[in-house]
This record gives C-alpha cells, sequence and structure tokens, in this order.
C-alpha cells in the first residue's frame, strides 16, 4: 500500500477519530492517576478507593447483575420473536419491524419517563391491574431494580431480535428440508439445525445488549432512584455532582476494562459457533 | 430400493395447475430423469415424491405401499439439493451421521457406515473438515453420500450438478452414475440440461406445462420424439411442415410457408399436412449434380470435433453438422451447397400438426 495516494483520503477520519475519541481518553487516563488538589505526580489513589470499598465493588456485583439480567431476559424475549418473524409472519413482518425498531428512534428520556408514568404508584400499569384484581392497591415497582430492568430490558431487546432474526432469515430453506428429508422431526431439526445455525445471531445480540447495559446510568437514574445506583450513576456523580474527576476517570477506566473483558470473553466463546 | 408409482398425481396453487394429473413408473434401481424447461412442473414433482408438496390429486406408492400420507421424515427418502444444503455447522462426518442418528443406529455402525459412504464418494479424507473448505464438486458428494448412507428407498436429485463448472459437471455425471450402480437405488434426477439427462438416465421423462410430453430411454426421446415439443427441447431438430402434395421414391414434396420443398422421407399421406423432424447430425454435404436440396452457407459455427451450418433453402434455413473430419472439407459460408439425408431421417411427428 506504500504510495498508494488513495490514503489520504483517510486522514481526515484519522484525525477526527483521533481529536474526538483518542486525546481525550488519554486526558482521562492521565487525570485517572492524578490526586485531588495534588502535586501533578503520578498516583495509583483513585484506583485503590476504588477497590478498597466494599460499597463500589457491591455496586460492580449490581452493575453486573443488572447486566445479565437484561441479557437473559432479552434473549427469552427476542429469541421466540425473531423466530416467528423470519418463519412464520409473511406480509406482516415489515410491520412487527417496525414496532421493534420505534425504541430506536423515542428519544431516551421520553422513553424512560414513559415507563415512569406507566409503573408508578397510582400509574396505568397499577390500575389496570387492580381492575383485573391481579394487584390489590399500591404497585410498588417504581424505584427498585425491577423498574430499572424492565426500563433497560426495552431500550436493549430490538438489538438482539435484529441479530437473532438476521441469522434466522439468512438461513437456507433446503437446508431444514435437508434435515426432515434425512428423518428429523421439527424439533429435532430446531435443537439440531436452527438453534446451532442461529448461535452467531445469539452471540453478536448478548455482546450488543450486555456490553452497553454495563455503561448506562438513564435508566437506572430515573426508574430506580437510590436502588439504582450502579457504576454508570456513580461515575456521572462524581463528574457533575462532586466534580471528582479524578476519580471520576479511575472508575470510568475501570468500566472500560469491564467492557473490553467481557467482550473480550463473549468473543472468545462465540468463536465456537462461527459457521 | 423401491419401485415408484406415480397416478394422477396432480398439484394446484391456487388456480395454477402446475402438475397435471400424470403418471410415471420408475423401475427398481432405475434412474429416471425429468426433463423441462423452468416452471414445467418438474420440481414439484420430485417434491411430491419427497413429501414436501402434498399432491391435491393422486396417488404415490413406494412397491405397494401408498405414501401419500407419509410426512417427509418417515418417508425414508434421500435427497440431493441444487445447493447441496450441507449443514454448515457440522463436520462432513457429522452430516452424514446425521440421517443414521435420526434412525437410532448404534454408534459402532454409524461410524462404519459413515466411513464406508465417504470412501465410496471418494471423500473419506475431508472427514473432519467444515463444508466451507470444501469445493463445489466435494460438498456434492458429501451430500450425496449423506442422501445415501441411510439406504433410501428412493433418491431424489434436485438439478444438483447445475452449480458446478462444465468440466467438473462431466466428472460427476460418471461418478454418479458409477455410485447409483454400486447402490442400485432408484432415483429421480430433475434437470433442465437435455445432455446431462441423456447421459445419465436409463428413462426420460420430457414434461411441459404440467404435462408429460414423453416418456422413454434417451434414444427413444431423442431418435424417435413423439411430440413437436420433445423434438425441439432435446437436441438441435428442423421441422419441415405441409401439406404433402406428392409422395414417391422415398420423396415427400411439402408445400411449406416458405414455398413446396422435396425432402427424403419413409412415410406421407398425400393431401395431408404432415410434420418432420430432421437432426442435423443425420444432414449431409453431397456432391454438386446428385439429387438433394440445394440452398446456400450462411453462417458456420467452428466448435472443434464438430461445425454447425446453416444453410438457407429457398427462404427456409436448415441447421446441419459436419464432422471436422482431417481429409473433408469444411463448408464455407457463402458457398452453395447440396443437402440430402437418408429417408429414414426424416422422423414423422404423428398428429404434431396444429
Amino acid at each position: 500500500m506504500k504510495g498508494d495516494k488513495r490514503q489520504v483520503m483517510t486522514w481526515p477520519a484519522m484525525a477526527a477519530l483521533f481529536i474526538f475519541a483518542v486525546f481525550p481518553l488519554l486526558i482521562m487516563l492521565f487525570n485517572s492517576f492524578q490526586s485531588d488538589g495534588g502535586t501533578g505526580g503520578f498516583v495509583i489513589s483513585n484506583y485503590v478507593r476504588f477497590f478498597s470499598k466494599s460499597t463500589y465493588l457491591k455496586l460492580t456485583g449490581r452493575t453486573i447483575f443488572n447486566s445479565v439480567m437484561v441479557t437473559v431476559i432479552s434473549l427469552i424475549i427476542s429469541y421466540p420473536l425473531a423466530y416467528i418473524m423470519a418463519k412464520k409472519l409473511k406480509g406482516l413482518k415489515n410491520i412487527v419491524m417496525i414496532l421493534i425498531i420505534i425504541p430506536f428512534f423515542t428519544n431516551q428520556l421520553v422513553r424512560v419517563y414513559s415507563w415512569l408514568i406507566f409503573l408508578q404508584d397510582g400509574g396505568l400499569l397499577e390500575s389496570i391491574l387492580n381492575s383485573i384484581g391481579l394487584v390489590d392497591g399500591a404497585l410498588g415497582i417504581m424505584y427498585t431494580k425491577t423498574a430499572v430492568i424492565i426500563g433497560l430490558v426495552h431500550a436493549f431487546f430490538p438489538y438482539m431480535v435484529i441479530t437473532i432474526y438476521m441469522a434466522l432469515e439468512r438461513m437456507d430453506n433446503s437446508i431444514l428440508e435437508a434435515s426432515s428429508s434425512l428423518g428429523a422431526s421439527k424439533f429435532t431439526t430446531f435443537r439440531k439445525v436452527i438453534f446451532p445455525m442461529s448461535m452467531p445471531g445469539v452471540v453478536s445480540g448478548i455482546m450488543i445488549v450486555f456490553v452497553p447495559c454495563l455503561g448506562t446510568f438513564v435508566e437506572p437514574r430515573i426508574l430506580g432512584g437510590v436502588n439504582g445506583t450502579v457504576i454508570g450513576t456513580v461515575i456521572e456523580d462524581q463528574f457533575f455532582e462532586i466534580y471528582g474527576w479524578n476519580f471520576g476517570a479511575a472508575i470510568a477506566f475501570i468500566l472500560l476494562a469491564m467492557v473490553l473483558i467481557s467482550m473480550a470473553a463473549i468473543g472468545k466463546w462465540g468463536k465456537r459457533y462461527d459457521i | 430400493m423401491s419401485k415408484v408409482v406415480l397416478k394422477g398425481i396432480t398439484k394446484k396453487y391456487g388456480n395454477n395447475t402446475v402438475v397435471n394429473s400424470i403418471d410415471l413408473t420408475a423401475e427398481n434401481g432405475k434412474l429416471i430423469s425429468i426433463l423441462g424447461p423452468s416452471g414445467c412442473g418438474k420440481t414439484t414433482t420430485l417434491r411430491m415424491i419427497a413429501g414436501f408438496e402434498k399432491p391435491d390429486g393422486g396417488e404415490i406408492f413406494f412397491d405397494d405401499k401408498e405414501v401419500g400420507a407419509i410426512p417427509v421424515n418417515k418417508r425414508n427418502i434421500g435427497m440431493v439439493f441444487q445447493s447441496y444444503a450441507l449443514f454448515p455447522h457440522m463436520t462432513v462426518e457429522q452430516n452424514v451421521a446425521y440421517g443414521l442418528e435420526q434412525r437410532k443406529t448404534p454408534p459402532s455402525e454409524i461410524k462404519e457406515r459413515v466411513a464406508e459412504a465417504l470412501k465410496m464418494v471418494h471423500m473419506d479424507e475431508y472427514a473432519k473438515r467444515k463444508p466451507k473448505q470444501l469445493s463445489g464438486g466435494q460438498q456434492q458428494r458429501v451430500a450425496l453420500a449423506r442422501a445415501l448412507v441411510i439406504k433410501p428407498d428412493v433418491l431424489l436429485l434436485d438439478e444438483c450438478l447445475s452449480a458446478l463448472d462444465k468440466k467438473l459437471r462431466v466428472e460427476m455425471q460418471v461418478e454418479l452414475r458409477r455410485i447409483l450402480e454400486q447402490t442400485g437405488v432408484t432415483t429421480f434426477f430433475v434437470t433442465h440440461d437435455q445432455e446431462e439427462a441423456m447421459t445419465l438416465s436409463d428413462k426420460i421423462v420430457v414434461m411441459n406445462a404440467g404435462k408429460i410430453e414423453q416418456a422413454g430411454t434417451p434414444f427413444e426421446i431423442y431418435e424417435k420424439p413423439a411430440t413437436r415439443f420433445t423434438a425441439g427441447f432435446l437436441g438441435k431438430a428442423n421441422f419441415f411442415e405441409g401439406k404433402a402434395l406428392s409422395f414417391e421414391n422415398n420423396k415427400v414434396q411439402l408445400e411449406t410457408e416458405n414455398g413446396n420443398i422435396t425432402i427424403p422421407a419413409q412415410n406421407a399421406v398425400v393431401g395431408q399436412n404432415m410434420l418432420y423432424v430432421v437432426r442435423p447430425e443425420k444432414i449431409r454435404f453431397v456432391s454438386e449434380g446428385e439429387n438433394g436440396i440445394k440452398g446456400t452457407v450462411e453462417h458456420v459455427t467452428y466448435s472443434g470435433n464438430i461445425s454447425t451450418c446453416t444453410v438457407v433453402c429457398s427462404g427456409k434455413e436448415i441447421i446441419c453438422e459436419v464432422q471436422n473430419a482431417v481429409s473433408g472439407q469444411r463448408p464455407q459460408k457463402g458457398q452453395n451447397v447440396t443437402l440430402d439425408w437418408d429417408s429414414a431421417g426424416s422422423i414423422e411427428i404423428i398428429g404434431g400438426v396444429n
């Protein structure tokens, strides 16, 4: 590629990437090794502080727990939905797809506040459940972990539906016919052929839901209240409430490490399903 | 391995009759090609034998057993698809073992039979590979092994060679013939490639618009086509059509739309409309002055072993093929020539005149 003049065309993009992503990240990295009001010397106290306090470790645990729950629930919702869309629906497919994609186009705050109105005590869900007699009195979902997980699932499951749908959709129908011609029942065909072949879609779905879930802070804050504190909200507090930028930066890098580690782990696990 | 009989099989999609009451018998261990243009109903017929489609009328028998109510996975058929349809997440070995696993064959026997099947298609060295690591021809062999290892009553091949390039296709045809003779399984082979059908089949069934035009050995289909469609679909054909004005000394004079023309023929009814088909390789060039049809060479296509010439004889184009022998002279464009052929070369198509 030496002397290839076309390379010049990538320079603006490279420059933008450096100025807007790499450079700020380096500043943050530098900050995370500074002490508050310190002399500018290199310290690791911010990291030590995070790992030595059980509160932060507990929050880390809660963050991971939330992400796992959201991923699992999304998978349980998404797989059957994607399967029905890919294999059963014909004309209706596009309409269902649009309904699923709508959360993408909705402002995050609008989406989250809609859930707030829907879930809060005296809200819509409560009156519905009260009137059909499932629940008596206050619902008590709002400002709990459950509310956070509901909000996050709603925000992230469409990604999962789409990745699984695409894996199922591009599956050649004659492969399924081959399976039944060889004597397999519909259930065996699903278990031995369709499901394994859709695994790459499942793996990318898990990646695309689990990883960004680790860093969320809007849903946990609004829907979870005090019970919604996760790493994301702690970082936000450090930057915008407490002005503890150095500590905030350190937590942000710990979060980044978690993100990278989980991506690598999911990627490695997903390798075995490569087709 | 079974004799397969189709009785009055019909398939409709809405108001569209795709397969219209066809009868067909495949003797035990024979290879039957179903040949026809796209949309003629050949693939639908195959899919009905497999059980993927349910006939709207008629019966299908494997030996004496009516299989109409038996679902695909209980029908004991082997099928090779156009796209091969190998399971991409399984190795070659696992692909071939799949059908045996469904039949609850003991693992030791599975291992043995899979190895045997892969050996038969010369793929034993590739047992541990994934399909994507194989070439088209190799995938084809695996698909064939996978279909045959279960010892199916009937083997169904759906245009399975058409994705291969020409050289490989010819190789696979020979290979397929060898393997099928070895296993002796009754086989249906759907194709639109007439050459392939000729080389492979014991019997060819020519389909058109949901109906069987003709069924017979490759020789019968080519040399004695029963309909204009069969004659035109299989191989090249010159049609001579018109009212017979006179018939003597094995020569018939026809009143065609291009004027009168006299051609050799063994039979004619004077005063009636006749239709003859003449295969290009039956026509020969004779020296000037001899009896024959005079014309001018308009076009010569050289294709190695033969040359195909278009000769215009009083407004009618006649296609003829000549061997490019060492001594022979090849016709040149613009040359005036005289054509002739044995009267047996004119095949009369009875009832072919509309």
